[in-house]
């Protein structure tokens, strides 16, 4: 157990290494001077030199890449080419709101998305089964950014009942993680549906059945435990893309989390940001999954953590 | 004269009786016909079909109803005109015709989104070729990259990469099919990795067939489904995307039209004129949804053991 989680955690060396250097080649193939954007087109040639100098650019990549590791791993990020904050710092300050709102948002998702895709499995082909199909093909084609927009406007700004942006209490997050949960929701529902018809179809349920166990021991005990374990793989995939969902989420809902910081820095190529968002990211996102698997081993003792 | 005998009863006497029989019996068809003989009987992959391609013509013949010059055409007198006889989309808030510009925005929407599933879909079937055929060394190296780009979301990935690039739907292009190929090279590499060892393919093997041969006339036939309908669901998905990452203002710049860009630009009067908001989240919300129903479509027509 502890070799494992050991192993898994190691492989984010790798992952976060490989990632941080396929940005840094790409950035060094791509045209246009970091130096020359940040001060703008008519700064002297020997400004630009300078600045380049200080930044580092004049070296080679790959002894920029090194560099720029060697303080990531003092827990120097670097600081923010446009705006001159220092990025790390500047992440923890945000990091919560984020956080905040992909746990909501999945939490919202999970158990909304989990319980209709129970009760549309027991009650196959009936009104709430096909209620539930349709609600989940919807929000499922339906683009976040424009339900957040849509769902602001008329909760926010035409009703007036929760607050249209920001943080400060918990109703400025309800919006946000509706939006945000929408897309998760309808995936969640979908896999425990066709995960627990599956399980249902299994002779150890006709055999729960006929040995007279009540309907709901056989749904709960027997349905359930065994048709969770694709749904638990597919909550972990389901917050990493709620990590990416959130950019969009927080800058409709204007949130300051990473989200939102990162839409300004890729618009600017405020690289030191992006390379430090990339990070975070991965490694959280790398934690939340090998925190499920974990979870799969102990729902379904038959899942062995060696491999 | 078996399948002769079905046939005629397919058409003389409806669809019961054959599908009654096993898919297996129906012979005289091919199994791509059968595929799209069941793919026919699920109404509502029909009905994404018939969308999406009442869409795809909309926007693929808009030069000959619709004047390009009003997509940028700038008339501030008739700003915010409610769609009606003369706008039949209504107008924005520089008086330009909202119709001409989302038919045009879905040129690109629509279309980079395809290139962006066909450039994924070639790079990942090559690679997870590669990695499902050969195993080993090769599949290991593979897939830990693969393992890698898909450990961070493909929505920050494909930031990142434009951050990296620049702004420009070229850049953007780049950007989500780097974002998309692991995910296809997985689904390939799986496929492949079922097929490799079956029978079928050994005694193609004793025969003496060139690797080429078996990949190309024996596995990528029997393993390309599962992939075809991971392409099709991906294309909806790479719409929402392009989508948002225009909303966002790092994807197709304004004034360019595309749906995602169109609502970006219209942000602040959707509160006062709704149809600004509904008509282009509306496109995108349809066309996603009916590649949706096609790609569920097919993975039953595909895989009708699948099928609840």
């Amino acid at each position: 157990m502890f070799k494992y989680v050991a192993k898994r955690l190691l492989w984010l060396i790798p992952v976060v290494i490989g990632i941080t250097l396929f940005i840094f080649v790409i950035l060094s193939v791509a045209p246009g001077d970091p130096a020359q954007m940040i001060l703008g087109m008519d700064a002297s040639e020997a400004d630009v030199e300078k600045l380049r100098a200080e930044m580092g650019l004049d070296k080679p990549v790959l002894v920029q890449y090194i560099n720029y590791m060697a303080n990531v791993l003092r827990g120097n990020f670097g600081t923010s080419w446009l705006s001159g904050y220092k990025v790390l710092p500047e992440f923890l300050h945000r990091l919560p709101n984020t956080i905040a709102l992909g746990t909501l948002a999945m939490f919202f998702a999970a158990v909304l998305g989990i319980s209709l895709g129970i009760v549309a499995a027991i009650r196959q082909n009936t009104v709430i089964d096909y209620f539930s199909l349709a609600l989940a093909v919807l929000l499922f084609s339906l683009p976040a950014f424009w339900f957040g927009l849509m769902t602001q406007i008329l909760f926010c700004l035409n009703l007036g009942w929760l607050p249209a942006s920001g943080v400060g209490s918990a109703k400025h997050f309800i919006l946000p993680a509706l939006t945000l949960g929408a897309n998760v929701l309808a995936s969640q529902l979908r896999m425990t549906r066709t995960s627990m018809l599956d399980v249902v179809k299994q002779d150890y349920i006709r055999t729960a059945r006929a040995k007279g166990a009540d309907e709901r021991r056989v749904v709960f005990k027997h349905v359930l435990r065994n048709g969770m374990l694709p749904v638990v793989t597919q909550v972990g995939i389901s917050y990493a893309s709620c990590m990416g969902g959130s950019i969009v989420t927080e800058s409709v809902f204007s949130i300051p989390g990473i989200g939102s910081l990162l839409i300004n820095a890729v618009k600017a190529r405020d690289i030191p940001v992006v390379m430090g968002s990339i990070i975070f990211v991965a490694i959280i996102v790398g934690l939340i999954n090998l925190l499920v698997d974990l979870l799969y081993a102990w729902i379904d003792p038959r899942v062995k953590l060696s491999k | 004269m078996l399948g002769l005998i079905h046939e005629s009863n397919f058409q003389n006497k409806g669809v019961s009786k054959v599908s009654k029989t096993k898919s297996g019996v129906v012979s005289g068809r091919s199994a791509w016909g059968l595929v799209w003989f069941r793919f026919k009987k699920n109404k509502l992959a029909m009905c994404g079909l018939f969308m999406l391609a009442i869409m795809m013509l909309a926007i693929l013949l808009a030069p000959l109803y619709v004047d390009y010059d009003l997509v940028y055409k700038q008339r501030i007198v008739d700003k915010f005109q409610a769609p009606g006889a003369e706008h039949i989309f209504g107008t924005d808030q520089f008086g330009r015709d909202l119709f001409a510009r989302i038919i045009y925005g879905g040129r690109i929407s629509l279309f980079v989104g395809l290139a962006v599933v066909g450039i994924s879909f070639v790079t990942g079937c090559a690679l997870g070729g590669i990695a499902g055929y050969f195993g080993g060394v090769v599949d290991q190296v593979i897939m830990r990259i693969v393992d890698m780009f898909m450990a961070v979301p493909a929505i920050l990935l494909s930031m990142a990469v434009v951050a990296a690039l620049g702004n420009g739907t070229d850049k953007m292009l780049i950007a989500l099919s780097v974002s998309q190929t692991p995910r296809f090279t997985r689904v390939v590499r799986s496929s492949i990795m079922t097929l490799r060892n079956q029978e079928f393919v050994e005694a193609a093997k004793c025969c003496g067939t060139s690797s080429a041969r078996i990949i190309f006339k024996h596995i990528l036939p029997n393993g390309i489904g599962p992939v075809i309908v991971s392409a099709t669901l991906t294309l909806g998905q790479v719409i929402l995307s392009i989508a948002s990452l225009g909303f966002l203002g790092i994807g197709v710049a304004s004034p360019t039209p595309e749906w995602g860009t169109i609502l970006s630009e219209n942000k602040a009067y959707i509160r006062y004129y709704p149809y600004l908001g509904l008509l282009p989240g509306g496109c995108i919300a349809l066309s996603v949804m009916a590649i949706n129903f096609i790609g569920d479509g097919l993975r039953d027509a595909l895989d009708p053991r699948m099928k609840n």
